[in-house]
């Protein structure tokens, strides 16, 4: 008995001990991406995406000669297990700044903690009403594509495409009904009038009578709005239902198990979505296309598999808070700060550019339309005008 | 027209899951008068057994089968092992079915991750369509096996010995061990029945709902409460008491707002417990005292 608890005295004295040889503390950032629950299939490659980011710039020899350490939490996608585990990173682990959560309902969950702690975060949520209005969010930022720049590129394939009308199912979480409100306020003003939108419940598995009704309407369009297996399920529900009109998704559908779940019934879809599936079709002169290639070939190297686009979420995300440290030190305010006066930086998702009023960073420019071709993301063919 | 009958085969098909899951927590009480907390999660490990095999390369009726019959000796197990040990004792062995579940959940997170997992259509990914409402063809293998399984069922516990010997260890224990029918043994059997009859429903709707660990849990409240509507123990009231839900689900969802869909299902529990807390049928001890 007493013999394995002297090991582990000795153990953690050791532990103590090369913690105290290193000169200088490393720069802790805070990690809040789900590894479980109901958007671990989001918040899992954002974590790898941001795991990738802090290796990087440790291997180049870390920020002014300190290793950068990131502190993730897995909060199981629940909102309250968010606020706690926020508590934790900024009072016991002291974080220069948060990568925040993927879903959106948790972000809604701690941006007013965040506000009052005074530590930025860049939130993974595509959800606008995070970071706004700019004024009481001084400290939240956004990564991802938001649904008004995913929309308004939507909207336009659609009026290319000679659609008016069009019907909306989203899910009943903040993802789903945020989007839902921003397409409503956006679809008139790219002269298309949407004639109905209905809700499913997160876990629901069964989404035919809500389709059943948009089939009765004269929507020339569908536009499904989820995350998770509930994507899946409705995409399949909607080719059982054999509702022939083209199947509009959400940009949270750029998902490799999304494919594996929908199978077949996913092909012809069209969706919103960041350049990262289509790096090689991408012209020469796209000042995204070697930073993706670089991105793709180590997250390849490093994880054996392809990047999705929430692990380029996770990796721009990780690097401009790192850019910011280096840039500002490592006081949260500074680093807030240098985060507002990022200008065209080239990331994986988008070119980010932040600003007073503009906490969003993406623009509608660095977003693409994809069709599922065969079970694969292909550029979508221009609509002929 | 039209779309009534579209929303009502398709609160049919939930309903034959929840009909299918109810009945499995009937089993479990009848031999015990347990309330298996874990029943939920006997659907989702056989879904998730069965894509695995499937990915593996097996035949996907023989992964189906394999995986029925897993998840049974599995049931079998946590009898023996977890429920039998804590003698006839009511309570504690809920609160270990609760246990249980949480194991089976994360045992199910550890080994096939946080996301969902496939599982192939039986006969392809088509439906039919007759006069506008679509029936997908899992659609009516859902309805099929839930008949097939309702009638093997209603057989067994009719007309067989071993049937009949368990009802009547339902009906009083204690008389029917004084009579020499081994109490031990039902009680495997009706985790074993459970777990059967939980598995097969987790593997046919697997196409259509697509599984993953926590998908046990929404499943088995909903089971939980086809029982209290149909009557607790009666497994011709869980079957009735699933599809009734099942209906009422859909047709709320589909005339009234989607966003009602939950709530209908609990307002109709409320609503048993209030006017008829024996619900539909009654519950099978005191029915057949």
């Amino acid at each position: 008995m007493i013999d394995w608890k002297k090991s582990l005295a000795t153990l953690v004295l050791c532990a103590a001990g090369t913690g105290a040889a290193i000169a200088q503390e490393p720069i802790k950032l805070g990690g809040l991406l789900e590894t479980s629950g109901f958007i671990a299939s989001l918040g899992q490659p954002a974590l790898e995406g941001a795991q990738l980011a802090v290796e990087q710039v440790n291997a180049a020899g870390g920020i002014n000669g300190r290793k950068v350490e990131l502190v993730n939490l897995n909060t199981e996608s629940d909102n309250t297990k968010t606020v706690s585990a926020l508590r934790r990173l900024i009072s016991q682990e002291k974080v220069v700044g948060i990568v925040g959560p993927s879903s959106s309902g948790s972000n809604f969950a701690i941006v007013d903690a965040v506000e009052r702690a005074k530590v930025p975060m860049i939130g993974i949520g595509a959800t606008r009403g995070i970071v706004l209005p700019p004024e009481q969010r001084r400290y939240s930022f956004l990564a991802p594509l938001t649904d008004v720049v995913v929309e308004t590129v939507m909207l336009e394939d659609m009026r290319a495409r000679g659609i008016t009308r069009i019907a909306m199912l989203h899910s009943d979480v903040a993802f789903g009904t945020s989007a839902r409100d921003t397409l409503l306020q956006l679809a008139g003003k790219h002269g298309i009038t949407v004639v109905s939108t209905e809700v499913f419940g997160n876990a629901d598995t069964d989404m035919t009578p809500q389709l059943t009704k948009i089939r009765g309407t004269e929507a020339q369009a569908v536009v499904i709005w989820a995350t998770g297996p509930g994507l899946a399920i409705s995409t399949k529900n909607y080719r059982a239902l054999g509702l022939k009109q083209p199947l509009y998704l959400t940009h949270a559908a750029n998902d490799f198990n999304y494919l594996r779940l929908a199978g077949e019934a996913a092909n012809g879809a069209l969706l919103p979505s960041s350049k990262i599936y289509v790096t090689a079709e991408l012209p020469a002169g796209d000042a995204q296309k070697p930073v993706l290639e670089q991105f793709v070939k180590a997250y390849e190297a490093k994880y054996g598999k392809q990047p999705a686009t929430f692990a380029g979420n996770g990796y721009d995300a990780a690097m401009l808070l790192m850019n910011a440290v280096r840039k500002a030190g490592d006081q949260p305010g500074a680093v807030r700060d240098a985060l507002e006066q990022v200008n065209n930086y080239v990331g994986v998702t988008a070119v980010y550019a932040y600003g007073p009023e503009d906490h969003f960073g993406t623009k509608p420019e660095s977003v693409q339309m994809l069709v599922v071709d065969e079970g694969k993301f292909k550029l979508a063919p221009k609509a002929a005008n | 027209m039209t779309e009534f009958a579209q929303y009502l085969i398709s609160g049919l098909v939930v309903g034959c899951i929840y009909g299918l899951i109810a009945t499995g927590f009937t089993a479990v009480y009848n031999a015990t008068h347990i309330v298996n907390f874990a029943q939920g999660e006997s659907s989702m490990l056989a879904a998730l057994c069965a894509a695995s095999l499937v990915l593996a390369g097996a035949p996907l009726l023989l992964a189906i089968a394999v995986a029925v019959v897993v998840v049974g000796l599995v049931n079998i197990l946590v009898e023996r092992l977890a429920i039998r040990r804590s003698g006839t004792d009511v309570t504690r062995g809920i609160i270990i079915t609760i246990g249980v579940g949480i194991v089976l959940q994360g045992l199910a997170a550890l080994v096939w991750g946080t996301d969902a997992q496939p599982l192939p259509a039986f006969s392809g990914p088509g439906s039919i369509s007759a006069y506008g409402v679509v029936v997908p063809r899992q659609a009516l293998w859902v309805l099929g096996t839930t008949a097939v399984v309702m009638a093997l069922l209603y057989l067994f516990l009719t007309r067989s010995f071993l049937g009949k010997a368990f009802r009547a260890c339902a009906m009083n224990g204690q008389a029917a061990a004084l009579m020499g029918i081994p109490t031990g043994l039902m009680r495997s059997i009706g985790f074993l029945l459970s777990g059967t009859v939980g598995a097969v429903a987790g593997v046919i709707i697997a196409p259509i709902a697509l599984m993953q660990y926590d998908s046990g849990v929404a499943l088995g409240i909903k089971g939980f409460v086809a029982c209290i509507i149909g009557g607790f123990g009666n497994p011709i009231g869980a079957a009735l008491g699933g599809l009734l839900l099942g209906a009422t689900e859909t047709l709320a969802a589909g005339y009234i707002s989607s966003g009602f869909k939950n709530a209908i299902a609990y307002v109709l529990l409320l609503l048993f417990l209030l006017v008829r807390p024996g619900g539909l049928l009654g519950e099978f001890g005191a029915a057949k005292r």
